[in-house]
């Protein structure tokens, strides 16, 4: 399993969902399972703090309060975060999924999660994450992201994600700052 | 006449005594030999010039000599009662009898003691006077009898009464006074009265008449009295009362009662008189009915007997509570003849006399049998109603709340995991372990409590009244509408003052429901805003004896008339019914508070939810 082939201590979940039950099990869950976690009550919570780790991803609630996941989606994509997202819902929305996946999400998990499932998600974004940042920027990826975007906003975000993540983390911060 | 100095024979053993007086000196020239006797002296001692007047009262001198002069001037004879004193000092009273001799030298007559008979005379007039008086000023007829009833004397009242002069029944039996069927009557209280004189001075006379000349009858009431002579002999005094006048208003007494009783037989209650005694003094025909008596056995038997011991509790104690000239009012079941418990609205009110002393309460009730039905019928309409609107409402919100549900669902599974993860380690953490646990029961417990909270939503329950408070079910609709308000982007706040609110009585369903709805049309219209408004406050304030819920919402605002909105099948939220906002109005009304909308600045609607506390 991909999940197994990574090295976990050095992997960073980002757990962003209002719930504070199930922020603090899903916490405790990655915790045993060896990943760093750290939790977020809000997108606008974790946008303010963006951290730039590596690697990293994040798994984010799709309904919360003020920002919505989706929401959260397109500030990080507008501000070329390479960060991989992973949804957890407790709707089976189907149109709300897809725009999930075309925003460029590893995953889009119902509540409750099967174990599996998560930790599969979580090693596969890691994973990701890691090879995003070990090459630069390239045209499929803004592709992938499924964003419309002009070939000058691709360009202008090629430049930023060849110089990694931390100018990503301060135009995130700027859109919290909103 | 023969010759004075040869007074007849026959009159010497008389009592009378012979004397001759000479009209110049007014000395005694004769006198018989009884005269000794009469007063004590000789007869040389009467012959003494001046012994008369020496002899005579001095308060009678005057008189005496007036009375002869008139004798000597042309008089033929005179009998004049004077006093004079015997020897031994004693006064007697003497009469004399005298006539002029034709030659006019002398007057000449007889003495007679008379001093026994003054003396009686004396004694009778002044006890005649006494109780002539008393006769005369009594306001009563009084009748004097002897103890045999033999009438002696009687009053002007009395003569009045009867319609008879005293001369023409005095010296018969009062009894013929009495009509004949009602004479053994009197002789009986004549009797007792024998019997017991001192204890009785007044007989019951109840049922009593006197029997006019004119053979009319007349009710009265017969007083009876002692009246003892100095002789020992004993009358017997009658005070008889007229009882007409008593009787007439007495009579008009009875019509008003009558009156009184045919009114409350009219009125569709049960009315009863209860004096002090708590026995009842009067009662209508539907009060005896209810209990199953007959009004006549009612009336003057005690309230306990009648009413029962739960009852009559009841009534003592708002009978109490009514003292201060005030109305009590109460509602409460009572039982009838025939077993069945019913419905009743009691008042009481407390009755007083002219000098303001309580001498009773009316007790006035009502059987409500049939508008406790209705009430009861509209109440399970209203709650059929409220019910079938609940369920819609909670079937619009059944994605928020599985939603809801899944969230400590999720929690629960996560910890699950993460625990048996935790034991599988090499060195299991247990301290992360039990704290998994507790927060599995936490969780547990969340989920519980949202589906209670549905569970009651959707329940066909009986209305309950119940001390409702206020900001907790707030809390508790906000809780289930969270998940709702968060995917339609809304942001739901509350605001309640610091020190909490006091509680309202009420159904805690049914103003649940209220808020329920308030706070979904309020999500929805919060959902049609742009991303500034889309917010809804809850607020809950003490404003007087009123607790008032205000729902404030950023959405599109209210219609022109927002009265409208109140109508039912007026729906603004697709899906809903268009009940919620008017079952929520019939909600609000039949907990005694005020459901309505107003516009909110600047942009909006708020809508005002008030409760009595």
């Amino acid at each position: 399993m991909t999940a197994e082939n990574i090295d976990r201590s050095c992997g960073t979940v980002f757990l962003v969902d209002d719930d504070e039950g199930v922020r603090k099990a899903l916490g405790r869950l990655l915790r045993a399972h060896g990943f760093t976690v750290r939790s977020f009550d809000s997108a606008v919570a974790f946008l303010r703090t963006f951290p730039a780790t590596r690697p990293a991803c994040a798994v984010v609630d799709l309904r919360m309060p003020g920002m919505s996941g989706l929401t959260l989606q397109e500030c990080l994509n507008d501000a070329g975060s390479t960060l991989p997202l992973i949804f957890i819902t407790g709707h089976g929305d189907a149109p709300v999924a897809d725009s999930a996946l075309e925003g460029g999400a590893v995953a889009f998990l119902q509540k409750p999660l099967g174990e599996g499932q998560l930790l599969d998600a979580v090693g596969r974004a890691l994973a990701l994450h890691d090879r995003r940042e070990a090459r630069p920027w390239r045209e499929g990826d803004a592709s992938r992201s499924g964003r419309v975007h002009g070939p000058e906003g691709a360009d202008g975000r090629r430049s930023g994600a060849e110089r990694h993540e931390p100018p990503a983390a301060e135009r995130v911060a700027g859109m919290a700052q909103r | 006449m023969s010759s004075p100095t040869e007074p007849a024979g026959f009159l010497e053993g008389a009592p009378l005594v012979p004397v001759a007086i000479s009209t110049d000196t007014g000395d005694v020239t004769y006198v018989g030999p009884q005269a000794v006797e009469l007063l004590g002296y000789s007869i040389e001692v009467w012959m003494e010039p001046g012994f008369w007047n020496a002899r005579l009262f001095p308060d009678d001198q005057v008189s005496v000599a007036q009375a002869r002069e008139r004798l000597v001037a042309g008089g033929e004879s005179h009998t004049i009662d004077y006093r004079m004193e015997h020897a031994d000092g004693r006064i007697l009273w003497l009469t004399e009898v005298m006539a002029l001799e034709r030659d006019g030298s002398r007057i000449q007559g007889f003495l007679q003691d008379v001093t026994e008979r003054k003396r009686q005379e004396v004694a009778l007039w002044k006890s005649e006077e006494r109780l002539r008086s008393l006769l005369r000023l009594a306001p009563d007829a009084l009748v004097l009898t002897e103890e045999d009833g033999k009438i002696l004397n009687m009053n002007d009242q009395a003569e009045a009464l009867f319609d008879y002069r005293l001369f023409e029944v005095a010296g018969s039996c009062i009894d013929h006074l009495i009509p004949e069927r009602l004479r053994g009557r009197m002789a009986d209280l004549r009797g007792a009265f024998d019997r017991d004189p001192i204890r009785r001075s007044l007989v019951d006379g109840h049922g009593l008449a006197i029997e006019r000349s004119d053979g009319t009858e007349i009710p009265v009431e017969v007083g009876m009295s002692l009246v003892s002579e100095e002789e020992g002999s004993r009358h017997i005094l009658c005070s008889v009362r007229d009882l007409t006048t008593r009787r007439r208003v007495e009579a008009q007494l009875r019509s008003s009662e009558r009156r009184l009783r045919e009114m409350a037989n009219v009125v569709p209650a049960l009315v009863c008189f209860i004096g002090t005694d708590e026995r009842f003094r009067f009662v209508n025909d539907a009060y005896a009915e209810w209990y199953g008596w007959e009004r006549g056995h009612l009336e003057g038997r005690r309230v306990r007997e009648v009413v029962g011991e739960e009852f009559h509790r009841r009534l003592h104690s708002s009978m109490d509570a009514a003292g201060e000239r005030t109305a009590a009012h109460f509602q409460c079941e009572i039982q009838t003849a025939t077993g069945h418990r019913r419905p009743v609205d009691v008042s009481i009110v407390p009755q007083f006399d002219d000098d303001g002393l309580r001498t009773g309460h009316f007790v006035v009730m009502r059987d409500i049998t049939s508008e406790v039905e209705a009430r009861q019928s509209d109440l399970r309409h209203r709650a059929e109603l409220a019910h079938v609107s609940r369920v819609a409402t909670m079937g619009e919100l059944t994605a928020s709340i599985a939603h809801e549900l899944n969230q400590p669902l999720t929690a629960i599974v996560a910890n699950a995991q993460a625990a048996r993860r935790l034991l599988h380690r090499e060195a299991p953490d247990i301290e992360e372990v039990s704290e998994a646990l507790d927060d599995i029961v936490a969780d547990g417990r969340r989920a519980g409590e949202v589906i209670a909270s549905m569970r009651q939503l959707l329940q066909r329950g009986e209305i309950q009244e119940e001390q409702v408070e206020v900001t907790g079910m707030v809390g508790e609709v906000i809780e289930l509408l969270r998940s709702e308000a968060i995917g339609r982007g809304v942001h739901l706040s509350t605001r309640s003052p610091a020190g909490g609110l006091p509680l309202v009585m009420g159904d805690p369903i049914q103003l649940k429901q209220v808020l329920l709805n308030l706070l979904m049309n309020g999500i929805e219209a919060a959902a049609r805003a742009t991303s500034d408004s889309r917010c809804v406050e809850v607020s809950a304030t003490l404003d007087g004896a009123e607790i008032e819920i205000a729902v404030r919402d950023g959405g599109p605002g209210l219609p022109a008339n927002s009265e409208e909105l109140f109508q039912p099948f007026v729906s603004h939220r697709p899906g809903g019914l268009g009940m919620g906002l008017a079952i929520s109005r019939t909600i609000a009304e039949a907990h005694g508070g005020r459901l309505w909308a107003e516009p909110r600045k600047p942009v909006g609607a708020i809508f005002k939810f008030r409760l009595p506390i």
